[in-house]
């Protein structure tokens, strides 16, 4: 089993506040933040937190989103190794459903047990279940037993998933993410606000602890991807 | 039983109720409908007791199958795995059997204990080609009983000749009048049939009258082969559904019980652009090809499809609306099949998770060292011939050979992962037989003087070009049964290191680097020939283990300034002119798709003018030549007279109309047509004039070329700023004329 990694920066400014603390809560469970096709500047930040903290961080790729520059970027503000981040994020990536399925079912537990990972982030799983190449029913009963898994292997961790508005043309298929909804803890909508358009906003809809609720801005960094 | 032989080519062949329908066509161009009894079969792996409860459930359906337990090699390990052979009587039952099985994995609740279908989603036409080593248009002796039942097949005939004869087909073509544009983006025009050098339009008082008349055609030529001009999305839908509506009969299919099988349309994304896939029409016992909707017939003419369906076993029709990519992947597939692999049903093997770290090591493409910006003499080309394929090749990469089990392999460079030692990967194995069929014809071609025969090697080797190409892309793609990700990274990674390795030699022997891409590099060394050249690719060809070709020396070569960067050039841009006379034009306007015919051919022009010249001096010399071709240009645009069809602009939508959100010129066409109630998909190309870009009225910036009319005028202004900047793409850095500086 790999050893937990320890902060390479103890005296570095934790990563803090909102959408942080949106998912910081005990107990774990799925939290999905669904909306804007830029949600996944989100996932730089979240991962940063866990990584500042020398944790494990595991990355479910669903369409090419994992992009290494921003977490690049934010370890460089804050004082931190680079190169520590990029050795403690383990990405998969899944290029059809089937993928999806087989590394949910067979990877993911060996991938937390190896790795100790808290965090796992799975970045637009759905695109490969938009796909019109796999009829509709086996792509829904895949993903009813991919959402079924995580739901069995989320507690007491934190499993945040990132999909953007289905497209129109995805035709009944669109309804997925409901599925996905349904099976989480807590859902967040992200949009971005037209007359500011470096800043997202955050709004709970599916309210968890109660903790918060409401919206915020999130100015996400660097501001270069978002000018 | 008395029994028929015929002498001929396999036609066609489709599943019917116990066997297969099979059309051969003979020597003397007779046509014959026969039957093959047939029993396709698929497998089942996994736990005993999972197995069991499927065997039990799909004989609910009392359908009869034949189950026998067997063994198959799995395809990762190649490692025998005891399976249950489950045969399907009746092929038409198949789908139904498969789907059950597939139904019930569903419905189970551990995903843990999983059950595995092999071989289970092959076409019932792959199954047959497949277990009868039988392939489309192979010449065959058949022997027939007296009702048409195939008694005993015998091949006379290979899938790697390259001489081999083709029967004799009658092809009807079938278009609107006019010709080239999209029927649904333009005003509605006659059908026009042309069939034996005979060309007619048909018209005719009533709804009913062009259906009849076009059905008396088919009755009367029986045609082989329609090859059409927008048949699929247009002209068969709409004699078809006529011909229902109205009930008239219409013999399209020599099959006459069967209807004409649809297929929908769909777009979807292939190398970061949005592919439109029209519906399709497939007929029974006669072959109906979309020039439109074929990319390989656009590629390589009829010819390269043939080449194609031959060898990967899909039959023609099908073959010339699929992509390559499906053909390699059947030719994979038949090859895993005669091995005895069990072909896994959808690609389900996930990549291991990696460290950021190690991904962004692994995650990268070719190699590029950015051109010298501005005009080069006497620079010489050389490309490693077929390069990735032959690193595939030559290093064992195919996905069952990259960190296998059973071995500690070979380290691949910078990346880290292993290649196997001990087994000779599915993928090589396809492709040595494909590269060297190519070079024969790329030999044969060279060495023939009849045009006709020229034109059918060079349609042939370029169909074989596309397989080869696809067969790296396919490596990363989600819907190639044989491909890897980390497949895809061993070449890449091979692939780097290849031309850093040539790169560094040229240059230990003292050429001058120009620019280097992927597999090419562009140098140059004071005093160098040809044979200099050719002693050079023949040393690093075996420095670096796979063939590198010397291409030929370009009098000079410019690398234009990048548009948006002019201090640097764009890689892969550029034009040159070989001692031979010949040009080479890469990513200029003259090239490009999305530019207007009246740009594309005053660039031509312009480079027809420069490619006179041999050095910098005479090419300066020759640039007030260029200035008038300009200005020639420049007037005709002025007059007004240059008509709309050569001022189009062909763009593909990358989304459906009202997912625009800005009115780009592409976006306010696209809402034109839908108001003019088309439904137009993600993908699909759509030709439009710019009439005031700069209109107030969004709608009046651009319209479609298919509903433009005398009342519209376009606008002088943007085409002559096109047509400044296809000059100035021609121009030495440093150069500013007036016409540059407007």
């Amino acid at each position: 089993m790999r050893p937990l990694l320890t902060p390479d920066r103890p005296e570095a400014a934790p990563f803090q506040g909102p959408p942080l603390s949106l998912i910081s809560e005990e107990g774990g469970g799925i939290s999905l933040f669904y909306g804007h096709p830029d949600l996944f500047a989100l996932s730089s930040l979240m991962a940063a937190w866990r990584l500042a903290q020398g944790e494990a961080v595991l990355f479910l790729d669903g369409n090419n989103r994992f992009d290494p520059y921003p977490l690049v970027r934010l370890a460089k503000e804050r004082g931190h190794n680079p190169e520590a981040f990029l050795s403690a994020l383990f990405v998969s990536r899944a290029f059809t459903c089937h993928q999806m399925g087989s590394l949910v079912f067979q990877q993911l537990q060996s991938g937390l047990s190896t790795h100790q990972a808290r965090l796992v982030i799975l970045a637009d799983p759905l695109a490969t279940f938009y796909d019109e190449n796999v009829p509709y029913i086996e792509a829904k009963n895949l993903l009813m037993h991919l959402l079924t898994a995580l739901q069995q292997l989320a507690p007491g961790r934190i499993f945040v998933v990132l999909a953007p508005y289905p497209k129109t043309s995805s035709g009944r298929r669109v309804f997925f993410l409901s599925h996905l909804k349904s099976a989480a803890k807590r859902i967040f909508r992200v949009h971005r606000e037209a007359e500011t358009r470096r800043t997202f906003s955050i709004s709970e809809e599916k309210p968890g602890t109660g903790t918060w609720q409401g919206v915020f801005q999130y100015r996400p960094m660097p501001a270069s991807r978002f000018a | 039983m008395p029994t028929q032989t015929i002498t001929g080519w396999l036609f066609d062949a489709y599943a019917m109720a116990y066997g297969m329908r099979l059309w051969v066509i003979d020597v003397s161009g007779q046509k014959h409908r026969l039957f093959e009894p047939f029993s396709p079969v698929f497998y089942l792996g996994g736990p005993a007791k999972e197995i069991k409860k499927t065997l039990s459930f799909i004989a609910r359906l009392k359908l009869p199958l034949e189950i026998t337990p067997t063994e198959g090699l799995e395809f990762y390990s190649g490692k025998a795995l005891p399976v249950v052979q489950i045969q399907v009587v009746n092929p038409l039952h198949y789908a139904k059997v498969v789907q059950w099985v597939i139904a019930l994995e569903h419905k189970k609740k551990n995903r843990s204990e999983n059950l595995a279908l092999y071989n289970a989603d092959l076409s019932l036409t792959q199954h047959y080609f497949f277990s009868r080593a039988v392939f489309p248009l192979a010449y065959c002796v058949f022997q027939v009983d007296e009702d048409g039942t195939l008694t005993t097949l015998t091949v006379n005939d290979s899938i790697w000749a390259t001489d081999y004869p083709l029967p004799p087909l009658s092809i009807m073509h079938l278009r609107l009048e006019g010709r080239a544009m999209h029927p649904d983006q333009t005003h509605a025009q006659q059908l026009e049939v042309e069939i034996e050098g005979q060309s007619h339009l048909l018209e005719g008082e009533g709804p009913g009258a062009i259906i009849k008349q076009f059905d008396r055609m088919l009755l009367r030529f029986d045609p082989d082969l329609i090859l059409s001009e927008w048949g699929d999305p247009c002209i068969l839908p709409q004699l078809i559904d006529g011909a229902k509506a109205l009930n008239l009969p219409l013999h399209l299919n020599r099959e006459l019980k069967r209807p004409v099988q649809s297929r929908k349309e769909s777009s979807y994304f292939s190398y970061g652009r949005v592919i439109h896939k029209s519906a399709a029409r497939l007929l029974f016992g006669r072959w109906h090809i979309d020039l439109h909707n074929s990319f390989l017939v656009g590629q390589t003419d009829l010819e390269g499809v043939i080449e194609f369906a031959r060898l990967s076993r899909i039959p023609v029709q099908q073959m010339a609306r699929t992509s390559t990519g499906t053909g390699i992947t059947s030719m994979q597939m038949k090859l895993a099949f005669e091995d005895g692999v069990l072909i896994p049903w959808r690609k389900r093997e996930p990549e291991g998770f990696k460290s950021a770290l190690h991904l962004l090591k692994t995650d990268k493409g070719g190699l590029t060292y950015t051109p010298k910006i501005g005009f080069h003499e006497e620079v010489a080309a050389l490309d490693f011939a077929s390069m990735y394929p032959a690193i595939m090749l030559k290093f064992n990469l195919s996905p069952e050979t990259i960190n296998c089990t059973c071995c500690r392999g070979l380290p691949v460079p910078e990346i880290g992962h292993r290649v196997c030692q001990k087994r000779l990967g599915l993928v090589p194995r396809f492709l040595a037989p494909l590269l060297e069929k190519r070079a024969r014809y790329k030999t044969l071609k060279t060495n023939t003087t009849d045009p006709a025969l020229k034109q059918c090697y060079e349609s042939r080797q370029s169909a074989l070009k596309w397989g080869l190409v696809t067969t790296f892309g396919y490596q990363g793609y989600k819907n190639a049964r044989f491909g890897k990700i980390e497949a895809h990274e061993a070449i890449t990674a091979y692939s780097r290191e290849k031309l850093l390795q040539a790169k560094e030699l040229v240059e230990d022997e003292g050429y001058e680097l120009i620019h280097a891409i992927v597999d090419s590099l562009f140098i140059r060394k004071k005093g160098a020939t040809e044979r200099t050249y050719e002693a050079l690719a023949q040393k690093i060809s075996k420095t670096c283990e796979i063939p590198m070709a010397f291409e030929g020396i370009f009098s000079w070569i410019l690398f234009p300034p990048s548009k948006t960067h002019p201090g640097i050039a764009t890689p892969g841009k550029y034009l040159g002119v070989y001692h031979s006379g010949k040009t080479k034009l890469r990513g200029i306007e003259a090239r490009r798709s999305d530019m207007p015919p009246f740009i594309k051919e005053a660039q031509l022009e312009m480079i027809q003018i420069l490619c006179r010249a041999k050095t910098l001096k005479a090419y300066q010399n020759l640039w007030p030549e260029v200035q008038a071709c300009f200005e020639h240009h420049r007037e005709t645009l002025r007059t007004g007279q240059v008509p709309f069809v050569d001022l189009a602009i062909s763009k593909t939508l990358s989304k459906a109309p009202h997912e625009y959100q800005k009115a780009s010129l592409i976006a306010i066409v696209a809402h034109e047509l839908a108001a003019r109630g088309l439904r137009l998909m993600p993908g699909q190309n759509i030709t439009y004039v710019i009439t005031d870009e700069k209109s107030t009225i969004k709608s009046d910036r651009a319209r479609a070329l298919g509903f433009i009319d005398g009342t519209w005028s376009y606008d002088v202004e943007k085409y002559e700023s096109l047509l400044r900047e296809a000059m100035a793409a021609l121009a030495w850095p440093g150069l500013k004329t007036q016409v540059f500086l407007e």
